[in-house]
């Protein structure tokens, strides 16, 4: 009887456990309004954050379309939660794979936005930012989808994509934190802009954004972005291009990147930090737009030389820039110190920000030329 | 009101103090008096055509005894052998036994119950005017179904041959398979009225004398009127009473029944139930099928592994819907969120109420199928999957993925079939959990089912034997099945006597 008494107990305190732990966040799926992007833009003293909304029709999901909400609000919540005046549903984030910043607010600081993103449970890592160079980033979501249906997941294919071009690069939200927060690097983004042709505009992913702390304070164009991703060693492919001369006139090559490596070691003579750079990178020959022969064996030396000393240029040229115009260490050389050497670092971290302009760089780049393709010979053009 | 009923029925059970006399005529209204309408009993008077003083009485139960055998065995020598007293010299039953019925088992006895028992058991029993005993021929007809393959268990390659109801006839099927004199029989008789005869079938050499033990005392304890199928005796002894997993296995198969017994199992075989018992049953033993023993290894471990999965699958993949479209859409991928958000447009019952409703609506279409007559079985098919399939989405009524979760779910479950009781219930349980909690309930749920299963014994022997293998030898015959000349040893708990199953193999480089 004692016994039944409290398995009876039991029983009931288990029954209510399990109703009073209630659905603290069950929410069924067709109650949310899932956002795939947000666009953040300055309006006075408020965010005007502009939301993409996945709007799916009944039926199969053939039917699903995009719809833009706006909303203000002094800090990004409030402006997430204002919607809730427009779409009747509550917001879901854990789907949305893009935030556009617009110029305005990313020169004030970009901390204000980014903030929610991390510290929401809702919100996931990996959202990739981009910067916009138009007026507004709002914009941006106004283009036409070229190959989906939603806006925002063609952006974040366009991002994965551009690991062969490499004029922009995925940069999620947990890699933007980490290089904003690690010593002796400034972080960069990539940046969005709007490409018009005649009565059609698309959204274009090219370039990237130089931030200094949490600040921009400039911006790299698509080609000065791949350099820098050679010096950061994180280009995955790409086409590399040099027109060589020679006497049947000048020809423009390709080459295809199908592997790179880059070393950087910092070295200090007391007084001065000097960089080597060396790159190491595979490629085929893919395109040789003339008929004259640069697979033969001299040749194919002069084209490799001519394209070693064509990316030493560039990132030499790179470097002097963020050196000099923007003065924000977005290679990273800091770390490269900080890492190799830990002592010297600490005793000249204070002075990094001056000391960087100052940092010598001597590059090294080899071009391993694998094979021509499938081909051996150029076309050879008969009479 | 259960001792009750344990009294009468032992009253039942004895004859009481009933014996037989000298005089045939109240021997027979004595047995006329207590088979009193009961038609089906036949007395027949038979007269010698020598000695006219020669009077006896053949009783049988009408339809049970082999007529042939009645009329040329036991009547026509009965009534014309010279019975003359200087012929029938000695004690006249001896006479009868040794000289005129030609029968092949014969048993004089002046024992009531064995006289009733040997009557309704269909043989035939003889009273003589003059003798305190009866004469008990054996002249049944055995009236069996043929040995058909069991529809539970097919086999792709392999015998075909299932138990039937006979008890002696599955006896047979056994022996045939193991011709050793280790193989031991021991009958035992249960249930008061039913009288069903029982039989503990073990190699000696092999089986554990504890779980022998075990059983024996289990079975000693079993006190009811009647047995009518294995199930009767399962659930009365299986460890674990309250568990929806069994703890005794039960096979139709007597190549199954031969094989378990080699590896020190032991089997019970119930009279008029073509199910045996073999125990211990470790949970292992549900994957396992005879096919993985005939056929390729390779193929059977793929088997096995398909098995186990499916099982996983059936009881979990409702559960795992449900938390994720209702708490977890950030596990979800965005493309199928979107097709299953577009599908759950308009969908009136929340996700769980769907998934309970279709669950019910499949166990409802399980059970119908099998105890509908078959001619209506294609009427169930139609409803199915046209009306409950295609109509109920047209209808937005249910959302398609979760009919295709559904579907997936019963197709899984039918893999594992004799898991069935147990899956239905684990699959309800942490449907319910995780549509309160999540992924979180669905993990508290499977941590109960797996802390329940591991504390759970059979005859002492752990259910979960060799799931916390660490030794390579102990997996080998588990989610997957090794190569016949890699299993060396039998199952350790069970078959300790005798460890190794074979010590050189075909190719003598393997071993």
């Amino acid at each position: 009887m004692k016994k039944a008494l409290k398995r009876g107990r039991i029983l009931c305190v288990l029954l209510v456990i399990s109703l009073l732990s209630g659905c603290w966040n069950y929410r069924e799926a067709e109650e949310m309004a899932i956002v795939s992007g947000i666009a953040v833009d300055k309006e006075k003293d408020q965010l005007l954050v502009t939301f993409e909304i996945v709007e799916i029709k009944t039926g199969n999901e053939g039917n699903v379309q995009t719809q833009l909400i706006s909303s203000e609000g002094k800090t990004m919540l409030e402006a997430v939660r204002k919607t809730i005046k427009t779409t009747g549903k509550k917001l879901y984030f854990s789907h949305a794979k893009i935030l556009v910043v617009s110029k305005e607010i990313a020169e004030e600081g970009i901390i204000r936005i980014i903030d929610l993103i991390n510290r929401d449970a809702e919100t996931r890592f990996t959202t990739n930012f981009l910067i916009s160079r138009e007026k507004t980033a709002k914009e941006v979501f106004e283009q036409q989808v070229v190959t989906t249906n939603i806006l925002s997941y063609e952006l974040s294919d366009m991002l994965t994509s551009q690991r062969d071009l490499g004029y922009a690069y995925e940069m999620p939200e947990y890699k933007f934190l980490q290089e904003l927060a690690a010593s002796g690097i400034s972080p960069t983004l990539p940046t969005i802009s709007v490409r018009r042709e005649n009565s059609q505009s698309f959204a274009e992913i090219s370039g990237s954004a130089v931030f200094k702390g949490d600040k921009l304070i400039g911006f790299l164009t698509g080609e000065e972005t791949r350099i820098l991703l050679f010096i950061k060693d994180r280009i995955e492919g790409g086409v590399l291009v040099n027109t060589m001369h020679s006497d049947d006139g000048a020809t423009n090559i390709s080459l295809e990147i199908l592997d790179n490596k880059t070393k950087m070691k910092p070295y200090y003579d007391g007084e001065n930090i000097t960089i080597q750079i060396r790159t190491k990178t595979d490629v085929t020959l893919d395109e040789i737009g003339g008929q004259g022969d640069y697979i033969e064996k001299d040749a194919l030396a002069a084209l490799k030389a001519a394209f070693e000393a064509q990316l030493e240029e560039q990132i030499v040229n790179l470097v002097a820039k963020a050196q000099q115009e923007y003065k924000s260490d977005i290679f990273g050389f800091g770390r490269s110190v900080k890492m190799n050497m830990p002592e010297v670092w600490r005793a000249i971290e204070p002075r990094w920000q001056e000391m960087f302009q100052n940092v010598g760089v001597s590059v090294a780049c080899e071009i391993n030329i694998k094979n021509s393709s499938i081909l051996s010979e150029p076309i050879k053009v008969g009479d | 009101m259960f001792r009750k009923k344990q009294e009468n029925a032992q009253r039942t059970g004895a004859s009481g103090d009933l014996r037989l006399t000298m005089s045939l005529d109240s021997n027979i209204s004595m047995l006329k008096t207590v088979l009193n309408n009961d038609e089906t009993v036949i007395f027949r008077d038979i007269k010698n055509i020598r000695q006219r003083s020669f009077r006896c009485c053949l009783v049988y139960i009408a339809g049970m005894i082999n007529g042939d055998m009645a009329n040329g065995s036991i009547l026509r020598p009965l009534m014309t052998a010279d019975m003359r007293p200087e012929r029938a010299d000695g004690d006249l039953l001896d006479f009868l036994c040794d000289k005129v019925i030609s029968s092949h088992e014969i048993t004089r006895s002046a024992d009531i119950n064995l006289l009733f028992a040997t009557l309704f058991s269909g043989d035939a029993v003889l009273l003589l005017d003059g003798c305190d005993e009866a004469l008990l021929i054996c002249c049944r007809e055995m009236r069996e179904r043929a040995l058909e393959e069991p529809e539970l268990e097919r086999v792709m390659r392999g015998p075909k041959a299932g138990f039937n109801e006979s008890l002696m006839t599955s006896l047979l099927l056994i022996r045939q398979r193991l011709k050793t004199q280790d193989l031991k029989f021991k009958f035992r008789e249960l249930g008061v009225r039913s009288k069903t005869r029982i039989c503990i079938c073990y190699i000696d050499t092999l089986a554990s004398d504890g779980i022998l033990k075990e059983l024996e005392s289990r079975l000693d304890k079993i006190n009811v009127d009647g047995i009518i199928a294995a199930n009767y005796i399962e659930e009365r002894i299986k460890d674990s009473p309250l568990s929806p997993f069994k703890t005794i296995g039960n096979t139709e198969r007597p190549d199954v029944v031969a094989a378990k017994l080699l590896e020190g199992r032991i089997a019970v075989v119930v009279d008029g139930s073509p199910s045996v018992l073999t125990l211990p049953y470790v949970f292992m033993e549900y994957f396992q099928s005879p096919d993985d023993y005939y056929n390729n290894y390779w193929f059977a471990s793929v088997n096995r592994l398909l098995r186990c999965l499916s099982e996983f699958f059936t009881s979990s993949i409702p559960a795992i819907y449900v938390a994720l479209v209702t708490y977890h859409h950030e596990m979800i991928p965005t493309q199928l969120l979107l097709s299953i958000t577009a599908a759950r447009q308009n969908v009136p019952f929340p996700t769980i109420i769907e998934a309970l409703i279709l669950l019910f609506i499949l166990e409802v279409i399980r059970e119908a199928g099998i105890r509908m007559p078959s001619p209506m079985g294609q009427a169930v098919s139609i409803v199915g999957t046209l009306i409950l399939g295609q109509a109920a989405i047209d209808a937005r009524l249910f959302s398609a993925p979760m009919i295709v979760i559904v579907a997936a779910t019963g197709i899984t479950g039918l893999i594992t079939i004799k898991l069935k009781g147990a899956t239905t219930i684990i699959r309800l349980l942490l449907l319910l959990l995780s549509s309160f909690m999540g992924l979180y309930g669905y993990i508290f749920g499977v941590i109960g089912a797996t802390i329940h299963l591991f504390s759970m014994r059979s005859f002492g022997v752990s259910y979960m034997t060799n799931f916390g293998a660490i030794y390579s030898v102990d997996l080998k015959d588990t989610v997957i099945r090794a190569p016949w000349w890699y299993m060396k040893y039998r199952p350790k708990q069970m078959a300790f006597k005798n460890q190794i199953r074979q010590n050189t193999t075909g190719r003598e480089s393997d071993s």
